[in-house]
């Protein structure tokens, strides 16, 4: 081999290895996480109705305590009908707002499945900053179904992320949930 | 000047959705699709031609130099700046980021005491609310909820400690970090996007993606990103008459708990990391400063309870 082909062999490598560094390249401020991941780092993972929101200056900061009435449990110990509290950072509170990108807010009314680890003040906190709060919506055939979030990379069948709808049928999240806690 | 004004417009009229850019607004609400651009509530954003951000004194990891956070925070800031709106890279965005003096002045926002926006090294994550696992960095943005004037924005890092903060990340300067670690300037120049009021991305080469960082470098603004921040400061909608003050309302607090020090000054090495008898002269001075009233301290635009 010349001295001009290793040069070019070298420099070949040298540009397959950074393009898979590129595109190896894992996160930036937001860490993906996938659902069983975050399943496994969660004490409580529950779809829930916010019933309550209330913000309120703790500090320096705003946070938004919710009170969710647990529809179905996934994981932990908690059970239909109990109610759970659980903080998230920012909210508004007489004009002034706080805000992480990002990071969910849920709303009065709303249905969720929260992915739940940790207290604060006998408040529960999220799994993850932005991937723990899944919204439930109604589909067009009527079934309820959940969103994805940001940083969520999807379930192991990648149906999460990868469907067009970006969202799974409850009963299918339950099992992938369940699974995942079962491992 | 028409075209000006054109070019403006169609920067401000454009709909967010048909551009990969996004602007967080006043409005939480977000549909069952991540990344979703929020249409609804009011594009956040700096009502002022500028503003300033301070260094937080203490908790550099041992592998960073200040003077290196010093230039990363510059370049960082510079390349926001220097962002060009037309064809001919003629007309920049007209809202500037300068450096202000050190601050022992932790993230937050007082209502009517003085504040700081604060760029800082967190080698504790997940005790609280604020900071939950899964992110490298954080900006906590404040603003008055119904005009989307942004009062205060703070940069906080999730920076490795082998005892606090085994989860936490190694910050690098170099252009191309090992896959272990994350290039400082990717990440804060990412952060400061949204200290200016952009939310994230949906394209995948943009500095305000959402995931890029360890193992690679992107300090540069895209096209996209240049046209985010247009949107938020296009040249031709910018304040008339008014000069660049870039001290935080109520005026820049210095140490912790708000109080100010220095009303204006700029970058100088920590010297109050040190401990002994300069930074007795350091407190001492601040005592008698304490309440005084520097030319340049702007008052708070909220009135209400002191929070401290």
């Amino acid at each position: 081999m010349t001295a001009l082909a290793r040069r070019s062999f070298l420099a070949a490598l040298v540009g397959l290895g950074a393009l898979l560094r590129r595109r190896d390249a894992g996160a930036t401020t937001i860490v993906p996480v996938t659902l069983e991941e975050l399943t496994r780092r969660s004490e409580l993972v529950v779809l829930g109705t916010v019933r309550e929101v209330r913000s309120r200056w703790r500090g320096r900061f705003i946070v938004t305590d919710c009170d969710v009435s647990v529809d179905v449990s996934l994981q932990g110990a908690l059970a239909a009908g109990e109610r759970v509290g659980v903080r998230v950072a920012g909210g508004e509170v007489e004009g002034v707002g706080q805000v992480i990108p990002d990071a969910p807010m849920p709303q009065r009314g709303g249905s969720y499945v929260f992915f739940l680890q940790g207290a604060e003040e006998g408040m529960r906190l999220l799994a993850h900053m932005t991937a723990a709060v899944l919204p439930v919506t109604l589909g067009a055939d009527g079934a309820m179904v959940v969103g994805t979030a940001p940083g969520l990379a999807g379930t192991t069948s990648g149906r999460l992320t990868d469907s067009p709808a970006r969202s799974l049928p409850v009963g299918e999240l339950a099992r992938a949930v369940r699974a995942a806690g079962a491992r | 000047m028409i075209a000006r004004v054109a070019l403006a417009l169609a920067l401000v009229a454009a709909p967010m959705s048909a551009s990969a850019w996004c602007r967080t607004t006043t409005s939480r609400t977000r549909g069952g699709v991540a990344n979703e651009c929020s249409m609804a509530g009011v594009p956040l954003s700096w009502r002022s031609r500028c503003t300033g951000y301070s260094l937080f004194r203490t908790g550099l990891p041992a592998s960073l130099a200040w003077s290196e956070l010093v230039t990363v925070g510059q370049a960082s800031a510079a390349a926001w700046a220097s962002a060009t709106c037309d064809e001919n890279g003629r007309e920049r965005q007209y809202f500037e980021v300068r450096e202000l003096a050190p601050t022992l002045n932790p993230s937050g926002w007082s209502t009517t005491g003085a504040n700081s926006n604060t760029i800082l090294f967190r080698s504790r994550w997940g005790d609280d609310s604020l900071h939950r696992e899964g992110v490298i960095a954080i900006t906590i943005v404040s603003y008055d909820s119904f005009t989307g004037e942004i009062f205060d924005g703070d940069i906080e890092l999730n920076t490795y400690n082998d005892r606090t903060n085994q989860l936490g990340f190694e910050f690098s300067t170099t252009r191309l970090p090992g896959s272990d670690s994350v290039d400082l300037q990717t990440i804060i120049v990412h952060e400061m996007g949204h200290f200016h009021g952009l939310a994230h991305s949906t394209n995948d080469r943009a500095i305000m993606w959402p995931e890029a960082g360890r193992g690679e470098a992107r300090r540069d603004l895209t096209f996209d990103d240049a046209a985010g921040i247009c949107a938020a400061y296009p040249p031709a909608a910018a304040p008339v008459g008014v000069r660049c003050n870039p001290v935080p309302y109520g005026g820049l607090a210095t140490l912790p708990g708000g109080t100010i020090v220095d009303g204006t000054g700029c970058s100088a090495a920590p010297g109050a990391r040190s401990t002994g008898l300069a930074a007795g002269i350091f407190f001492a001075l601040a005592l008698v400063v304490k309440n005084s009233r520097r030319s340049g301290r702007r008052s708070s635009p909220v009135r209400g309870v002191n929070r401290d």
